[in-house]
């Protein structure tokens, strides 16, 4: 009886000494949260993004995870769906920072969503990084905790400027989204359209979801511009497209960077021949893009769209600056570390200025051949 | 001047593609009181229905579509026989809650199962335009006319004369006293759903060239539904049909001469001024 017990006493404590001792042999983690579309009319793209960033996540877990003051840190990763509704992305975002305790976070997809969390992220001292909003504000209103991962309105501005000039086009009329990316995008390319002298006949604006172009290109081509020049993205221009060739056949159609080429030449290959594309992305058998693309065709069955550059790049220059600043709990010392970030990419260099905007720039193209040509423009 | 027709001509090609969905809408509405909010997922299953059969069995377009049809109405007697049947004596409200759960239900597995990318349908009937009085239309757009107007008038006729159509009219005015005249009101439930939901097929065919094909594409539509139904009285098909032609021009009207991006507002307005006069809608049968 007193050995029972003595016995059954030894045998708690060394139990209790063995579960202590698998405690500190289990994986140690570090939660970074994703908020993108993954259902409602951006699906595609915040798809394409979210799985850009999940293929990052796989490989650096391969490599045992983010390396920081001698351990090694698998990252959870947790998706949220904002439906690219800016109510949904705050949602979405407080539940990542406030319950999930979430210290760094890639988001969200439309510059909408992204204004709308951008403050939470200031106010929890969370890191955020959005790999393609693009209208200009988002590094403008002095929030230190956002940087911008994407190609910016201003830098595709000036190079589409310089396309334009070189197709020899003088009038033209604005089709845009009719959200802050849209109308920004389409306000900044008006700006730098008239400086060079070309005139802008219109700005038209369409709502996220309308796939009835017919009134609108009727009344463009009853004002007889040389070109058209689209704020638009994928789903949206795949039906548009052809609707242009059905309303104004003969006009030439200027992308602002919204559209993925490839995507495009899949979906109406009769209607693109106008189509002057510009991308965000390179070209597919670019050898910079081309394991990732490879990979993504295997697991996915289809081509990946520069969204899912954009995101992988993200999340390696989060991996970086977690690693730089040798922690995965203090933001303050990450953030300083991303400020100084030095990353050459698939979608090009990433280096912050003080406003923690990026230098990234656009490709043009055409379609001539049948299929996408891809440039950088000479300026 | 004859710009002004040309927008019109968009807005009748439109609004025949609203008529065909918003009759499904309001037959189910009319005769089961039930409102719906899954019927544009219905009108998108059509659409993937003839994309599938298209790519699969590479028939003409006109047979995947009556095909699609035919499937998308076998769809709507599976759903009155599992769902809207066992829950008939469940509250409006609550029905409508049911509906907007089916409505996701369905949008998510589409998504899941075929993926967010568009699909695109090739027809013939896309790359022959025509040229009427100065409006280029393609064959496709005119055809959803054309058809529009066939199944409008079909459904007019079916309803005016023949048993069933006069049962379903009978339901729809008074439930209780047509069971008492020995109408069989189980059956009259299953051909309204099968009609019903072989109309939104059709109309997800139809368009589904032109807007392409993705597990989204119905949200709108039945919004829009939604509203030329409350527009031109709940239940009512000359209501559909006009509602539907009436929403279309002035969306068109308004995009061309006003703005794009405000169209759906003046949809809007027009709602609220026909409401504030007929509060029951066009055709609708006034509020006592």
């Amino acid at each position: 009886m007193r050995v029972g017990k003595y016995l059954t006493t030894i045998l708690m404590a060394a139990a209790l000494l063995m579960l202590s001792g698998l405690d500190l042999q289990a994986a140690k983690t570090v939660k970074i949260g994703v908020i993108m579309p993954l259902s409602g009319q951006l699906s595609l793209d915040g798809t394409h993004e979210a799985n850009g960033v999940k293929m990052a996540v796989e490989d650096i877990n391969a490599q045992g995870g983010i390396k920081v003051g001698g351990e090694a840190y698998k990252i959870e990763l947790l998706v949220y769906d904002d439906q690219g509704i800016p109510k949904e992305s705050v949602a979405a975002m407080e539940k990542l920072v406030t319950r999930d305790g979430v210290k760094m976070v890639i988001g969200a997809y439309t510059s909408s969503s992204t204004l709308a969390v951008m403050p939470i992220a200031q106010r929890e001292k969370v890191v955020i990084c959005s790999p393609n909003s693009a209208a200009e504000k988002l590094t403008q209103v002095g929030n230190k905790w956002f940087f911008r991962g994407g190609v910016t309105s201003p830098g595709a501005v000036r190079t589409i400027t310089a396309f334009i000039k070189s197709l020899g086009i003088k009038s033209v009329v604005h089709l845009a989204i009719n959200d802050d990316y849209g109308r920004n995008t389409a306000a900044l390319n008006k700006a730098a359209q008239e400086k060079i002298g070309v005139k802008v006949l219109a700005q038209e604006y369409y709502d996220h979801g309308t796939t009835d172009f017919y009134s609108v290109l009727t009344k463009i081509k009853g004002m007889k511009p040389e070109a058209i020049f689209q704020v638009m993205e994928t789903k949206a221009a795949s039906i548009y497209v052809r609707q242009t060739k059905e309303i104004v056949p003969e006009l030439p159609l200027v992308d602002a960077g919204g559209v993925d080429p490839y995507m495009l030449l899949k979906l109406t290959p009769d209607a693109v021949a106008k189509w002057q594309i510009v991308s965000r992305g390179p070209a597919l058998d670019n050898p910079k893009v081309l394991p990732v693309v490879k990979r993504y065709r295997e697991k996915y069955n289809m081509d990946p769209m520069s969204y899912v550059f954009s995101g992988y790049d993200v999340m390696s220059i989060f991996r970086i600056a977690m690693e730089k600043a040798g922690t995965v709990t203090d933001t303050e010392k990450i953030r300083e570390a991303m400020t100084k970030t030095n990353y050459q990419g698939m979608m090009g260099h990433y280096y912050f200025d003080k406003n923690n905007e990026n230098s990234l720039d656009v490709w043009v193209g055409s379609y001539k051949g049948g299929k996408v040509n891809l440039w950088l423009l000479k300026k | 001047m004859e710009v002004f027709f040309i927008h019109l001509a968009n807005g009748l090609a439109i609004g025949s593609s609203y008529v065909l969905i918003a009759l499904g809408f309001t037959l189910i509405f009319g005769i089961l009181d039930i409102i719906n909010l899954a019927h544009g997922e219905i009108y998108m299953l059509g659409a993937y229905c003839t994309y599938f059969i298209l790519e699969l069995l590479g028939v003409g377009f006109f047979p995947a579509l009556i095909l699609s049809a035919l499937i998308i109405a076998g769809v709507g007697l599976l759903l009155e026989r599992i769902l809207f049947y066992p829950l008939r004596e469940v509250p409006l409200l609550n029905l409508l809650l049911i509906s907007i759960g089916l409505s996701i239900f369905l949008q998510n597995a589409a998504t899941l199962l075929w993926t967010p990318e568009q699909r695109a349908i090739q027809t013939p009937y896309l790359t022959h335009t025509l040229n009427i009085f100065g409006l280029a239309i393609t064959m496709q757009r005119l055809l959803i006319v054309v058809v529009g107007v066939i199944v409008m008038v079909a459904v007019v006729i079916f309803i005016q004369r023949f048993r069933i159509g006069k049962a379903m009219r009978a339901v729809s005015q008074d439930k209780i006293g047509s069971a008492v005249a020995g109408i069989n009101i189980n059956m009259v439930r299953y051909v309204t759903l099968a009609i019903g939901c072989g109309l939104a097929s059709v109309a997800g065919s139809l368009v589904a060239p032109i807007y392409l094909v993705e597990p989204t594409m119905g949200a709108t539509p039945v919004f829009k539904a939604f509203v030329i139904v409350i527009l031109g009285g709940m239940g009512s098909v000359a209501g559909s049909i006009v509602g539907g032609l009436l929403l279309g021009v002035v969306e068109n009207l308004s995009a061309a001469y006003i703005s794009l991006a405000l169209k759906d507002t003046f949809a809007f307005i027009l709602l609220v001024l026909i409401l504030w006069v007929r509060p029951a809608g066009i055709f609708g049968k006034s509020l006592e």
